[in-house]
């Protein structure tokens, strides 16, 4: 039932309404006096009168109405934002649990503890995603399988949430980017094509593909119109993507850097950032930010509302005046009687 | 309290003026009888009662007039009044600690020192009109005073508000001489009673002013407040507060001002109480000393 442009949740409630007169009959605290030729007449206190009553039928009014269950339906809202769809990938692999960007042994670094390489990660992805209001946000987490933890919502407290659980307990062992990468791709699948869609990898190795899952890859890629950001978590030293004059020999065949090989080979839009430490991690999250920032048509689901507490607010205010001009009166009747 | 149930409270009162009339009483008389005050010489042959020959002033007349008389004295004889109640019955005359009751028991105190006294006693209910179930013609009977009272704990409630009964209860004394106690709140119009006073002004009137308890005037200093009125029901509110207060207080004194300047225009003192009246208090009342 409508009314007022609200949803009735129990509409027979409201056949409760005939009470509001109720305070304009009852009287109850009538006393009988000798002679009301002595009382003073005073159109102050037919006002203030007045006003009491019309606050009781108010009270009354805002509880039924209350009772009734008032609520706005859940409804779906197109707004244009700025922002991007963004699925984040974090790698689960054991490797993450390390520290993260440390100088000296490696080995003595804590595994697991709070500057792990996934903790970092997840502080800055709060970050990023604390920024970007309207962004839409998907999360993927993945060792040997891909895990689709969250498909793509603007719902912010699920991400947040989603990456907040994704830092707990120990990571597993193996590492499967491509299908990490290829589940990234679906997830855009199917969906109309609102704004800009990046791929965010976190990871802190690389891998060679298939020839099958490159094919796969690229073909996802260029179709779904994808861009592809690499925040690669180095745990060496020194080593950098691209080759470099001088580098280690051994260097040239880590699957980290044929990774960034295939990347850049496929023809999408593709940033690695090399991340060493704290500042560099903070510094590409906000490259990320500056880069996508795009129109976009945001669809927002309003959740049913519900109303009733306005109402309360409105009766428990009412009420409050009620109680002190009760309260007022006890203690003059209480004086009168002394 | 167990004295007073073994002997009713009495008071006793003085009539102002002589009284005539030929039943023996104990008030001041102006009939020639027994009694005690003198009231000149008469002729033997006249009135022959050889008691009260008085043989001095026989021979100092005789030697006057040089008849031969004898003379005897006469007095003036005591006689009796009517102690007549007019008790408001009135709705207003029934809250906490005014009621029936109250008024019940000072009629008995009243008919009983009357009867007592010899005197007659009367009863006039009234409230609106006159109120016939409690009535009684002036009687000397010694059961009157608890009838009295019985009459006026079983008389039902007003029928209508007012108390303009007071007049037809005024023209109900008809006896020659008689106090009227006059039991009243006297919250009502001044001119009603100034009309009663005017019809009792051959009599020694009483008025017995019944104050209420201020919560009954006023139930409350502040606040939200409602109120009805005892007589008509009529139903009043106010926020009260202390300047509606002042004023409360204000009309209230107004009233009993000109309530004490009507009595005082009639020549009538009247007894303030707030509920019990006692014995001693109506003596005092009468020898001038409250």
């Amino acid at each position: 039932m409508t009314l007022f442009g609200l949803q009735w949740a129990s509409p027979l409630a409201l056949y409760l309404l005939p009470l509001l007169v109720l305070p304009w009959f009852t009287r109850t605290q009538d006393k009988t006096i000798v002679w009301s030729k002595f009382v003073p007449v005073d159109p102050l206190s037919n006002i203030i009168g007045f006003a009491f009553k019309t606050l009781a039928s108010i009270v009354l009014a805002c509880l039924i109405l209350s009772l009734a269950g008032p609520y706005l339906p859940e409804k779906k809202v197109d707004r244009i934002g700025e922002g991007a769809e963004v699925v984040v990938l974090v790698d689960r692999s054991r490797s993450m649990d390390d520290a993260f960007a440390i100088k000296g042994q490696l080995l003595m670094a804590s595994v697991g503890k709070s500057d792990s390489k996934r903790r970092v990660a997840k502080k800055y992805l709060q970050e990023f995603i604390d920024k970007r209001p309207d962004d839409r946000f998907g999360f993927v987490l993945f060792s040997d399988k891909a895990l689709d933890l969250l498909p793509l919502t603007y719902n912010k407290e699920t991400i947040r949430a989603t990456v907040d659980a994704s830092a707990l307990g120990k990571g597993l062992s193996e590492t499967n980017i491509a299908k990490a990468l290829i589940k990234a791709a679906e997830m855009y699948q199917g969906q109309t094509y609102r704004g800009s869609r990046i791929v965010v990898l976190v990871s802190d190795g690389g891998q060679e593909f298939t020839e099958e899952a490159k094919q796969k890859i690229a073909e996802l890629y260029k179709q779904q119109n994808l861009t592809l950001y690499w925040l690669y978590m180095r745990s060496v030293t020194g080593m950098t993507l691209d080759a470099k004059p001088g580098d280690n020999e051994r260097w040239t065949t880590t699957p980290e850097r044929k990774l960034h090989t295939f990347f850049k080979s496929i023809g999408i839009p593709y940033l690695p950032f090399e991340i060493g430490s704290m500042k560099s991690f903070s510094e590409a999250i906000a490259t990320i930010d500056k880069q996508q920032y795009q129109t976009l048509i945001v669809e927002e689901t309003l959740p049913r509302e519900d109303k009733a507490k306005v109402f309360l607010i409105i009766a428990m205010l009412a009420m409050f005046l009620l109680m002190l001009a009760q309260m007022y009166t006890a203690w003059g009747v209480r004086k009168a009687h002394q | 309290m167990s004295e007073n149930k073994k002997r009713q409270d009495e008071f006793s009162y003085r009539y102002p003026h002589k009284v005539y009339g030929s039943l023996p009483g104990v008030h001041h008389g102006k009939s020639l009888g027994t009694g005690d005050s003198f009231a000149g010489f008469s002729d033997l042959f006249d009135y022959p009662d050889p008691r009260r020959l008085d043989l001095r002033a026989s021979i100092r007349s005789n030697m006057a007039t040089g008849r031969d008389n004898y003379l005897v004295k006469r007095f003036q004889q005591r006689s009796p009044i009517t102690l007549w109640m007019m008790a408001d019955l009135s709705r207003s005359m029934s809250i906490s600690n005014v009621n029936h009751e109250q008024l019940a028991k000072l009629t008995q105190l009243v008919a009983h020192s009357a009867i007592g006294f010899g005197d007659r006693f009367g009863l006039a209910g009234f409230d609106s009109g006159l109120r016939h179930d409690v009535h009684l013609m002036p009687t000397r009977q010694r059961s009157m005073p608890m009838l009295a009272a019985d009459m006026i704990r079983e008389a039902g409630p007003a029928n209508s508000a007012g108390i303009d009964g007071l007049i037809h209860a005024a023209h109900m004394v008809t006896s020659r001489h008689a106090i009227v106690f006059l039991v009243s709140d006297f919250c009502c119009d001044i001119d009603v009673l100034d009309k009663a006073l005017i019809q009792l002004s051959r009599y020694t009137v009483v008025p017995v002013v019944w104050q209420h308890d201020d919560v009954n005037h006023l139930p409350s200093y502040a606040g939200w407040t409602e109120m009805c009125d005892s007589e008509t029901g009529q139903r009043r509110s106010l926020w009260m507060r202390p300047s509606i207060k002042k004023r409360w207080q204000q009309t209230m004194d107004e009233h009993f001002d000109q309530l004490k300047a009507c009595f005082m225009r009639h020549r009538v003192r009247p007894l303030f109480t707030d509920g019990d009246v006692t014995g001693e208090q109506l003596t005092n009342y009468f020898l001038g000393r409250n």
